[in-house]
């Protein structure tokens, strides 16, 4: 039974493992960094993460917590450029 | 065996004993607030997100994890990182944005609750049983194998360690519930960070600094070729092939682990406001950008300094050992021991409310008072640390016990993080297809595992493995939750990403 299941997928995962083999490392690095590009332009699209005050007012740009989560996302682009 | 630190010097010795006599009076006087089972399971919702942030970093760093990455980075080079950086911060923005939020609103104990609201109780109850058990046989392992480590470090008793860990993290987790773990736990990061970071600074001023690293690294053949890159090539002798992380990790288990595992989503659910709980993991995200520097560069600053141990996991307790003087060497095992408590009192306490809430509650005795549910915490943190001991050593007569759970853990992360994406951002999603989707994710690893060495060219394949299970879970829950009557929109209408976008973030006044 091992055999045959294993017969019957190797083919499928041979296959898988020469395309992915096929991809340029410099490639890879544009996938990972589109990752991060990608869930950057995410967060940018939801609804302001400000606080605000009593009055209901919103307070600086710098209490947005997109701004922070951006901040972290091209902290972490930087390292996948670097290494 | 000879210990690989030795005897410890005594000023050594006096900073452990102060160290774990502080954290273990610290968090019994923090019992001292614990009124009901809110205050125990979720801290009185009142956690601060500062302290919740760095508790989640040291939760997910155990003892094993400690000598594990350096030694990885030793064998395998810098590529170990990916699973602090591609395979956290994703999954953290989106917790922070998407699923911690929406707990948070649900008012939920444990992530099993949220499924039940989703789905169907029977989905809650197959969930909780599964990490109910898993839970009870982690906190086993944690303390074998974190025993086992000393044993090696300093040649402490297997037996003596387990006894000492059981007792410290039973007593501060039984007194002082999430709140106890959570302080102390940021403590212990705090403990972490400083003591990694010496063991760092002075293993890099060894090596001559990061350019003369990097040349000897460089220097040192085609073996060494991929040490300093993040990124390496599938057909190389490495289990971080780069499909597998980007796959395997960064789309399944990561978010599995980061968004739908109790032990690490709990202290979430203690925040004291919704915007809170966001700071909170954003707190974790930014510091778990500094982990690879402090815990893998040890390790990559060992290839230079200690080329050719035999076995990557020794370069931990070789560099301590070789290049720590006496108070540092303590100041580095408090470390350690940090690492160890913060993750067995995770597990404990989440142990402990997944069979109170998800269990107990549910199914013996509902409607009691939150003091009773209260007590029965109380009394199973007690139960769950001697099962844990009791566990321990029987670990320890299966050498590859770990080996085997590290496989069985994987088995149904996958599944289970497909049926809780769909729960989240698909209304069509119901609970038929949930428990189809879990059933046939399980059976696809399960037997992928069982035909690995005839179907993936690389070591250990479980990255692949989780992919595939998480993969097939999400399509069958997909048709089947199409092919059967949807839920009603009453019953899901707070608990969708769609509908709850619409409302807009919870403003914090201040």
């Amino acid at each position: 039974m091992k055999e045959m299941i294993g017969r019957a997928l190797k083919p499928l995962s041979d296959w898988m493992f020469d395309v992915v083999l096929g991809v340029p490392l410099p490639v890879v690095r544009y996938i990972f960094l589109g990752l991060l590009a990608a869930q950057v332009l995410w967060v940018l699209t939801l609804p302001s993460q400000r606080a605000v005050d009593e009055s209901g007012n919103e307070r600086s740009l710098f209490t947005d917590l997109r701004l922070i989560a951006v901040g972290l996302l091209v902290l972490q682009s930087i390292l996948y450029i670097i290494f | 065996m000879e210990p690989a630190v030795g005897r410890l010097a005594t000023v050594d010795v006096a900073i452990i004993v102060v160290y774990l006599v502080g954290i273990t009076i610290l968090g019994s006087w923090i019992g001292r607030f614990i009124k009901n089972d809110q205050d125990f399971f979720l801290g009185g919702r009142n956690l601060p997100w500062w302290a919740i942030g760095m508790s989640m970093v040291v939760s997910d760093i155990g003892a094993l994890e400690l000598v594990g990455l350096a030694g990885a980075a030793y064998t395998y080079g810098i590529a170990a990182s990916n699973f602090d950086w591609i395979g956290c911060l994703p999954a953290l923005i989106i917790g922070a944005f998407i699923f911690i939020p929406y707990y948070w609103r649900a008012k939920v104990y444990t992530v099993p609750e949220y499924l039940g609201r989703r789905y169907n109780q029977f989905v809650r109850t197959l969930v909780a049983m599964i990490w109910g058990i898993v839970f009870l046989f982690q906190l086993g392992i944690f303390f074998y194998t974190s025993a086992k480590t000393i044993n090696i470090l300093c040649g402490w008793p297997i037996y003596f360690s387990i006894l000492l860990t059981a007792t410290v993290v039973g007593i501060y987790t039984f007194f002082g519930g999430l709140s106890a773990v959570v302080m102390l736990d940021s403590i212990q990061c705090v403990l972490l960070f400083l003591g990694s970071f010496v063991l760092l600074a002075i293993a890099l001023v060894k090596t001559g600094g990061y350019n003369e690293l990097v040349e000897t690294i460089q220097s040192m053949g085609e073996g060494h070729r991929y040490h300093m890159s993040l990124l390496v090539p599938i057909d190389k002798p490495t289990p971080f092939g780069w499909s597998g992380i980007f796959f395997g990790l960064a789309l399944v288990l990561s978010p599995a682990y980061w968004l739908g595992n109790q032990a690490i989503v709990q202290r979430n659910l203690g925040a004291r406001s919704e915007r809170d709980a966001k700071k909170s993991v954003l707190w974790a995200a930014f510091l778990k950008l500094f982990i690879p520097f402090i815990l893998i560069g040890p390790g990559i600053c060992g290839v230079a300094l200690y080329p050719g141990l035999k076995n990557g996991d020794d370069i931990y307790p070789t560099l301590i050992s070789h290049l720590l003087p006496p108070g540092i060497t303590g100041l580095i095992f408090a470390a350690f021991l940090a690492a160890l408590l913060s993750s067995v009192d995770s597990y404990l306490n989440s142990a402990t409310t997944l069979w109170t809430k998800d269990i107990y509650q549910k199914f013996i005795a509902p409607d009691r008072s939150h003091r009773h549910y209260l007590f029965v915490g109380k009394l199973l943190t007690v139960v769950f640390v001697v099962i844990g001991v009791l566990l321990a050593p029987i670990t320890g007569r299966f050498p590859s016990i770990f080996g085997y759970f590290i496989t069985l853990y994987s088995i149904f992360q996958g599944p289970l993080f497909a049926i809780l994406l769909l729960g989240f951002l698909w209304k069509r999603a119901n609970g038929k297809g949930a428990v189809a989707g879990l059933i046939v994710g399980v059976f696809t690893s399960t037997v992928l595992f069982w035909v690995q060495d005839l179907v993936f060219t690389c070591p250990e394949p479980y990255l692949y493995v989780a992919w595939w299970a998480f993969f097939t879970a999400l399509v069958t829950t997909m048709a089947v939750s199409l092919a059967t009557p949807p839920e009603p929109e009453e019953k899901i209408a707070e608990l969708i990403y769609s509908t709850v976008r619409k409302s807009g973030p919870a403003k914090e006044i201040r």
